[in-house]
């Protein structure tokens, strides 16, 4: 479209409501009103668009409190892994002080009740 | 009949059902027809009318009778209007919750706009709705001069009386409506 069809155009739509017609309601519209004038009008659109909106917000709410336990309790159990790990490496690092205590003291024992050419300390 | 506009009020106030029913004959249109102005869908504009005329029956004790009745009126469909507009905006903005809690076809919620007013002559069908599409874009007050204006037919003179505002706002409010509305018109028929 060149321009001036467009403006030719844009003109038509900006008058297509110019001679636009008065429509009526639905003729029982009066009624309706005097029905929602004698109950309170309860908005159930409304209260469902609220309601499923509570709810989305609800489960997600749920979902962080249930990935927050998850997460303390996998905290829990990594932090009683490394002290059971520690406690190993601990027991292990006891035992082999006591082993090499051990070693130095039959070596003590054995400077004092053998003799050198019966048993030689020096050798690993 | 009531040749008086405060005989009528006085009769509405006192509960007189046929005071309800002169209210109604003499304003249902402008307000059915205003509401379809600004939202283009027959089940909201209905609901709207609803809405207003008990607004109306329910508050004329609290209408002090500074402006004209009918004033008043325009005023309440306006407001009502622009809530239900608000209220649309705000639907959509959750629409992605929505889609995850909900099955839009098994509710049969889907919501639907379809820009169709009844009033408008076919050959112009294509058009108007084009026209309400873009209508829907613009900003709250140039709208609603527009609408009162364009659709209402209503005077600049009480379009400011209904908004609240000076002549010369209105003239200027209808006049960057027009202005916006061309620029957006151009946009789409030049793609």
């Amino acid at each position: 479209m060149n321009k001036n069809e467009i403006n030719k155009k844009v003109n038509d739509t900006l008058n297509s409501i110019e001679n636009m017609e008065k429509t009526q309601p639905n003729p029982f519209m009066f009624e309706r009103i005097l029905n929602a004038l004698d109950k309170k009008v309860v908005y159930k659109e409304q209260k469902s668009f609220i309601g499923k909106y509570a709810l989305g917000f609800a489960v997600l709410f749920l979902l962080n409190i249930f990935s927050f336990f998850t997460y303390q309790n996998s905290v829990k159990d990594i932090s009683n892994n490394t002290t059971k790990n520690t406690s190993t490496i601990s027991e292990k690092t006891n035992k082999v002080t006591t082993t090499q205590q051990q070693s130095s003291t039959l070596k003590d024992f054995a400077k004092e009740y053998f003799s050198e050419t019966d048993y030689n300390y020096n050798s690993k | 009949m009531y040749s008086e506009e405060s005989e009528l009020i006085e009769s509405l106030i006192k509960g007189d059902q046929s005071a309800y029913r002169s209210i109604y004959d003499l304003y249902s249109t402008s307000v059915y027809n205003t509401a379809m102005g600004f939202i283009t869908n027959k089940n909201d504009a209905e609901d709207i009318t609803q809405e207003v005329f008990v607004q109306v029956f329910r508050s004329v004790k609290n209408f002090k009778k500074e402006s004209k009745l009918s004033t008043w009126i325009y005023r309440i469909t306006v407001t009502k209007c622009l809530d239900l507009l608000r209220s649309r905006k705000a639907k959509k903005r959750f629409a992605i919750f929505k889609n995850i809690f909900s099955d839009p076809e098994k509710d049969g919620e889907e919501y639907f706009i379809d820009y169709e007013h009844p009033g408008i002559v076919e050959e112009n069908s294509e058009m108007s709705k084009t026209l309400f599409k873009e209508i829907d874009s613009l900003p709250a007050n140039q709208r609603i001069a527009f609408v009162l204006n364009k659709v209402e037919k209503l005077s600049y003179q009480d379009i400011s009386e209904i908004m609240d505002t000076s002549v010369s706002s209105v003239e200027s409010l209808i006049f960057r409506a027009k202005a916006n509305l061309r620029k957006k018109l151009e946009r789409y028929y030049r793609e």
